[in-house]
Formats: structure tokens, sequence, C-alpha cells
């Protein structure tokens, strides 16, 4: 019996794990590199919200891009390398620093992200499907969708022409000068409030009853058009995909193509004063941090604290700081926490000092008494001017738009002269 | 039955004609899809790195190159080559020149890794740098590099020496001798609050980092030796106390020994070099008098022009004029000794010791130091005399004698009315080791002919 070679090994799995693991990879690249107009993108953090950019592939493996971070990169398009790697199936890897990677970057000065966090974003994606004129990638540390659609020719020239840090500026100051706007979902209306930091939204619903609801927060990505909620925002069935111009107004759209109106609106459902302590319950100054709308007699007692705590005021050097007034309104309290740290707010020590209030229905001002003077922490000694200024003036407490976003202002009433905006939690 | 027999047979005998005896492999090999179009950093690299050196930069990110827990970020493109730039001219050449070609070969890392970011630990440090099984350096927080700062590229190559120090510790192991030296005192929790920088020098260390263990001591001690250099080196030793000064002391010769016996290298050669690269390629001013003065770093000179140091030297008519009036007696007592002491940024002190066969006394003046904006030295007599007073009793209350201070006069005179520029008296390219940080020169800035020279003296408790 002779023994013949057979020609061809017969391999169970259909072709040999060389061209599988190549077919993944050049469909991959390929598909990147042949977009004639390039690429728009979103993803999700583990520690913020949703980021926004355009990516162009060249064939050389260096790419171009720009991102919604800031204003600097939402304009400047800036150029740095990547590969498809063979690790899963195919790896998109943004292998030198670019905007993308800022999210990734640990270093809490580039973009405040946690110091050895960042902001919980990934530098290498797996490629997951593709779905039209969609790519679906999954990071491959923290496992947030990371989307690139085909951008169109028009989309293109904006993009790198300085478009997308004008669709972010529109998009905010239409909120920083309507701020209570209002989005109609059938019979229900919603209140945004933004935090731009953060990339994500809360919507409150006052529903047909008169009662209010709030959502939970949607992450959400700026696009040349409006916002994209990137991982949808839904409400009783229906899920919104992003706010758009149409014309000079903002509406909302449904995953279904549905649209829903946004009224401009300057007043809101319900005044500060109405939900301090329930919707909101912290008045936050943060490290020197000096917003819109604080007088310069306010800006004393904010600074005797903010600076206090570099300058050995309190016989110790620190980084970090803030002040936080932090309502409990089923007790008639306010507990002002002034908070001191050494590295950068990582951890640190709260010195608390508590108040009795009261609220005058008819003149809308509150007024505090002290009920437990200073204790624990470092900084009860340049937490006096707020003390002293708590203890000798009612103050009225209403909204403030301060850099785009909803904040809370506090006037005295005995001396008007005095005001301080504070962002509001 | 017979049917199903036969047919069994055949499927056996078909069986049999089909198996082999060798059994066929699966023959292709798995392509390297790690690959990536090369561009004018690769260029670059291939150039001035891997074609002298043999050494290979991987700076395109890879998660397997850092530790897998850690976010860490890619290196910016921009920074990528001004760091390679700084490797090479600052730590390569270096070593090339002084330690040779074989010993680049043989000892260099034959790989470096570059990330964007800090390498962060949950202690809240940040690790600049890491040596990898002797054939990797990795350098973090590129993005953080400014190679137009001569600071932070100092600060840069401090990493880069303290990690190429691990790597030859590798190959030939710290001597016993260095543990002994601060024994009982390492501490591995180093960044804890207490072990802060006026608590680890006190015990003799450089820098808080290096009580962490023996290998980073060494590492720290050796890199701080070359990248800051001696001056620097001897005023923190000196000025961390009089329980840690002869520690130092101690660790470096320790050091410059290891250096000798194992690789043939001078360590003051690798200073000098260091000091020229830092000059000529980054305009270091760390080395120049005004930085010298304000950091505290040039310590006590020997003005006594009668020791042997001077014998081989030229010294000027005037020197001669001011200083023999003390150097020829005070009183009928013999002068011992002479000495400029900066004793900080501003302040500096004659001390003249003198007597007879049984007795020495001392006669300290002291002098506020001031610098001029174009970088000359006055040296005013303080009205303030003793504020301080680090000497033996009675120094300023002898140096008010009549018979003393007046020999001083013409020194104290000439000293307050003259704008000095402070040089070196032989230039760093033509300086020779043994000479290195020796002899400064006090140059009157009106009369090129006058110079006051003197040689650092190391300072005592």
């Amino acid at each position: 019996m002779s023994c013949t070679k057979p020609k061809e090994v017969e391999l169970e799995l259909g072709a040999d794990p060389d061209s599988r693991i190549s077919d993944t990879l050049s469909y991959v690249r390929k598909t990147l590199v042949e977009a004639p107009y390039g690429w728009k993108a979103s993803l999700t953090t583990e520690y913020s919200g949703g980021y926004g950019f355009y990516m162009e592939f060249g064939n050389n493996d260096r790419l171009k891009m720009v991102a919604d971070l800031n204003d600097n990169t939402a304009s400047v398009p800036k150029e740095s390398t990547y590969r498809i790697r063979q690790i899963m199936a195919a790896t998109l890897s943004f292998d030198t620093y670019t905007y993308l990677t800022m999210l990734q970057d640990p270093t809490p000065s580039t973009f405040g992200g946690q110091a050895g966090k960042g902001m919980g974003s990934d530098v290498e994606f797996d490629y997951v499907k593709t779905h039209g004129d969609t790519l679906f990638f999954e990071g491959r540390k923290f496992q947030k969708p990371l989307k690139l659609v085909k951008a169109t020719k028009i989309e293109q020239e904006s993009y790198m022409g300085g478009g997308y840090e004008e669709a972010v500026n529109k998009f905010k100051n239409y909120f920083a000068n309507n701020p209570f706007s209002k989005l109609s979902i059938g019979e229900t209306q919603f209140e945004f409030g933004f935090d731009y930091k953060g990339k994500s939204t809360t919507l409150e619903a006052r529903n047909s009853d008169g009662s209010f609801s709030t959502l939970d927060a949607a992450v959400f990505a700026f696009t040349l058009n409006g916002i994209e909620f990137v991982q949808g925002l839904p409400y009783k069935g229906v899920i919104l995909k992003e706010l758009v111009w149409e014309g000079s107004s903002l509406i909302a759209v449904d995953k279904n193509g549905k649209k829903y109106s946004v009224n401009k609106s300057n007043a809101p459902f319900r005044q500060l004063y109405e939900v301090i302590g329930t919707k909101y319950s912290e008045l936050v100054s943060d490290y020197k941090s000096y917003l819109p709308g604080t007088s310069a007699d306010g800006l004393t007692i904010l600074k005797r604290f903010h600076d206090g705590l570099g300058n050995g005021a309190t016989g110790f050097y620190f980084n970090y700081g803030y002040m936080d007034l932090n309502w409990e309104k089923d007790k008639g309290i306010v507990t002002l926490i002034g908070f001191c740290s050494q590295n950068g707010g990582t951890s640190g020590w709260e010195t608390k000092i508590v108040y009795d209030y009261t609220f005058n229905e008819t003149t809308k001002a509150f007024t505090f008494k002290l009920k437990q003077g200073a204790s624990g922490g470092y900084v009860g000694g340049i937490m006096d001017k707020m003390d002293s200024f708590l203890k000798t003036n009612s103050f009225t407490l209403e909204y403030y738009v301060a850099n785009g976003v909803i904040c809370g202002m506090l006037r005295s009433v005995q001396n008007p002269s005095i005001t301080m905006t504070f962002d509001l939690y | 039955m017979k049917t199903i027999v036969k047919i069994f047979t055949g499927v056996s005998l078909i069986g049999l004609i089909f198996s082999c005896n060798k059994e066929d492999k699966l023959n292709y090999t798995l392509k390297n899809y790690d690959t990536f179009v090369p561009g004018a950093i690769d260029e670059w690299i291939t150039k001035n790195l891997t074609d002298p050196y043999n050494i290979e930069v991987v700076y395109r990110y890879q998660r397997n190159m850092h530790d897998v827990n850690k976010n860490i970020s890619p290196a910016d493109e921009s920074k990528v080559i001004p760091q390679m730039d700084i490797v090479k001219k600052g730590f390569l050449d270096v070593y090339n020149k002084i330690g040779g070609a074989t010993f680049i070969k043989t000892y260099t890392p034959k790989q470096f890794a570059l990330f964007g970011s800090g390498d962060y630990d949950p202690d809240g440090s940040v690790k600049g740098g890491t040596a990898d099984g002797g054939r990797r350096i990795t350098l973090y927080g590129l993005n953080g590099l400014n190679e137009n700062n001569p600071n932070s590229v100092i600060g840069n190559l401090q990493v880069i020496h303290h990690e190429f120090t691990h790597i030859l510790n590798q190959t030939r192991f710290i001597p016993v001798d260095f543990e002994k030296v601060c024994v009982g005192d390492y501490y591995s929790n180093w960044t804890a609050q207490e072990n802060d920088e006026p608590t680890a020098r006190a015990l003799g260390f450089i820098s808080p980092y290096s009580r962490k263990s023996v290998g980073e001591d060494f590492a720290e001690t050796l890199s701080h030796l070359i990248v800051k250099g001696q001056l620097f080196y001897d005023s923190y030793a000196y000025e961390s106390g009089k329980t840690a000064y002869p520690k130092f002391g101690k660790k470096e010769t320790i050091v410059r020994d290891y250096m000798i016996k194992h690789f043939n290298i001078d360590v003051t050669q690798l200073q000098m070099e260091f000091q020229r690269v830092m000059e000529e390629q980054y305009k270091s001013t760390a080395y120049k008098f005004p930085t010298l003065i304000a950091r505290n770093q040039v310590g006590w000179l020997d003005w006594d022009i009668r020791n042997s140091w001077s014998i081989s030297k030229p010294v000027s008519a005037k020197q001669k004029e001011v200083l023999n009036p003390i150097l020829d007696g005070l009183g009928g007592y013999t002068t011992k000794s002479l000495q400029f002491r900066l004793m900080s940024s501003n302040k500096a002190t004659i001390y003249i010791t003198f007597g007879d066969n049984s007795n020495t006394w001392a006669a300290a003046y002291d002098f506020s130091i001031t610098k001029s904006a174009n970088d000359t030295f006055v040296f005013e007599l303080s009205e303030e005399q003793g504020e301080e007073n680090p000497f033996d009793e009675n120094a300023y209350e002898y140096a008010k004698i009549s018979w003393i201070a007046s020999d001083v006069q013409p020194l104290i005179n000439y000293l307050g009315n003259t704008s000095f520029n402070l040089d070196w008296y032989t230039p760093l390219k033509d300086v020779i080791p043994q000479e290195y940080l020796k002899f400064i020169n006090f140059k009157d800035s009106k009369d090129s002919k006058a110079i006051m020279l003197g040689q650092i003296t190391p300072r005592k408790y």
C-alpha cells in the first residue's frame, strides 16, 4: 500500500488562520481609510460623559482629528498615528497622543481627570461589527462603545474648517440665553441641566398632573448640528437620539426619526428657592473658581477662604479646597463644609459649621442661625468671613447663568451689594 | 452476515490507503501585523540611535510595555525626537566618550520605550522611568518635557541616568559596604508624609526616594553626582547636618570606586562631559557663578597663597598686596589659615586662624554679597558682625582687636570697593579632571591684572 500525500490540507474553519485574521484587519483598515470624507465619532467614558470627534484615517497609518473637548480641540486639527493591530480580531489603536487620548490621560492637569485614572477611557478599541455606514468598536479596558459614522463632504469641510467649535458655541449660547427652554414629549414638559464638564445632562419633567420627576442623567456629545445622546435618552418608551437645529429652533429627534419641539424659555418650572434642599441640595464654591454674578464684596468673602488655603493662614498649606453649603430641608439645617486637601483633592479634611434656617414666604429670604460652631478639619479660621456673613445677613437665592451654566446666586437682603454665585449640585 | 463483513473489510482497507506514517503539518506561520508605515520619526531613530548604537525605540503605544493595570498615555509625536535627542546627547554620547564603544555595546539598554504620561501609583507617587531586565529603559511623562528649558532637560536626564544605574547594577552588584553607610534607615514606605526631604537628608539620603531601597539609593547617588554635579552634591551634603555629612562622602567614595573598578570610568570625567553638553547644547547656566552663588554651591575658598596649590599658579600683585599683611603674621602670632567662606547666597565670611605652637585662635569678618545687574559681585563688610556665630566663641571678638583688624583692613577695603567677575581659573574645555571645579578667580572688573585666586576647600564641621 503506497502512501500518497493529499494535495491540500483540509481545514475545519474554512480558511487558514492567517487569512481569517487578515480578512478582518484589512477590512477594518480599508473601510477606515477609504471613507472619502472621514468619520464622525462618539464615545462614552467610565468617569465622565460622552465626547464627539471627527477623524480622517490616512493610508500611511496617520490620522487627523478634531474633538469636542474644548475650543482648541474643536477647531485645530491634530495629526497623530494609528495602527490596526491583531490583538483581538482587529484592534484600532490610537498609538500616539491625540485629542481622544486626553480622556485616557492619568495626569489631572491635562483635562481634569482623576490622578492615575483620567476620564476612564481607552486608547485601544476592538472592532465589534458594521451596520451600514457605521462601525462599532469597544474600548479594551473600560469596554465603552466607540462609534464611527461616515461623514459627508460638507461635514468634512465644516469639521476641518473650525465648524465644530462654532457648532458647540452655538448650542451653548442658546442655553446660556434660554436656560429653561422646554422640551415637550406628549403632555410632559422637560427642563435641561447641562453639565458641560461632565458631558451629561439631567432632565426634570413636569408631568400633566403638576408633579415633578427627574430622569437619570444622559451622556451627550456635541455634533455639527447640536448634540447626540450617545446612549440614548429614554422616557416611557421613547428613546431620544439627539437635539438638532431646525432653522433657528432646536428640536429633539428619537430613534425612529420622530420630532419633538423645544420651546425657548427663560422662566424655570420652579424658582431656585423652591427647590433648594430637594432638586438641588448643595451650593458649592469650588477652588479659586469665582463665578460671574459674584460682587466685589462677595469676592472678599470667598477669597478669604480660597487664598487662605494656600497662604498659610490656617497654619498649614493646602493646594485644593472648596466651600459647600449643604441643605437638609427636612431638618431645617444647612451645613457649611470647608474642605481642604494637600494632594489636589484626592483626599482631605472637612470642617463643618451647622446652622438652623428659616425661609420667609413673603420676602423669599433665608435666615440662618448658628446651631453648632466650627468643628473638625483645619479651615475653621478661614471660614470666618462666610460664617459671619451667614449669621448677620438674610439672603435670597435665585438662578444665575454663569459661563453658560445654570448656577445659584445668593444676594444679601441687608447689604444687596454682597452677592455670590455658586455651582449647583 | 457475510455481506456486512465484506463491506467492513473494504472500508478498513480504504482507510489504510489514505493514512500515512507521517503527519502532515499545518505549514504556515502567522504573519506579524504589528508593523506600521514608517515616517520621519522612524528615520531619525534609525539614523541616530539604531545604526550607531543598535538601540530600538518603541514610541507607539503598546500596553504590554507598561504595567497592564495602569492607565498610561501614549507619547505625543512632537516629543519623541526631542526626548531621544536628549537621551543621545546627555546620556549615550557622554558614556560613549568616557566609557568607550565597548562599554556602550555591552551595557546600554537595547530598547527605549516611551510613554506620554507618568506612571501613577496608588500611593500618589508618579514614576518617571523604569529599567527592565537590563535590556530596556522605559521613560514616562514625555508629554511634560520642555526640551527648551534646561531645568526640564536636567530633570529628564536625572531619570535616565538613574535608570541606567539600575542596569549597571544588574551585571555588577552594588558593593555590600554601600548599604552599611545608612544601615537601618531604609524605608520602603518612602512616600509617607514623615519621610519628607529634611528628614531624609538628615539621615544621609540625597532624596526621599533613595530611602526606598539600597538599589534606589545607589541609583540616586550616582545620577545626582553626574547630573546635578559635584558642587550640588557637596553643598547638599554639608547642609544636611553634621551627622549626615560624612555619610554622603562615604557613599560617593563607594560609587566612584565601583565605576572605576568595574567599568574603568572616572565619575569626574562623566561630570565634566555632562556639564559640557548641558552648557553647549542646552545653554544651561547651572554652573555659572550667579547661579552657583544664588544656590550657595560654591562653599569655602582657601585664599592662603602660601599653600602648595598656588605654587604652580600665577598670583596677582594685587592679591599679594591685600593678603600679605594678614599672611605675614598677626601681632606676633603665625597666621595658620585664611579662608573666604560663602555662607549663604547673601553672606560670606573671612575666616582666619592664627596662633603659636600651643594655641590656635580665630578671627572672623562677615560680608554681605550683592550681585549687580551685570552679574558682578561686591562684598561689603556687614554692619552686624557675628549675627550667627558658627565658629568658636571669640572669633568675632578677636576680629576687633586693633593689631588684627588693621592687618585685615586692606583686604576689607579692597573687597568693599571692587566689583568682581567670578570665573573658573581654567575653563571647562581645558581643565584636567584633577583640577575640575577647584580653582576660582575673583577678577577685578576695573583692572584685568588684579585677580584673587582661591581653591575650593572641603567644608568641615
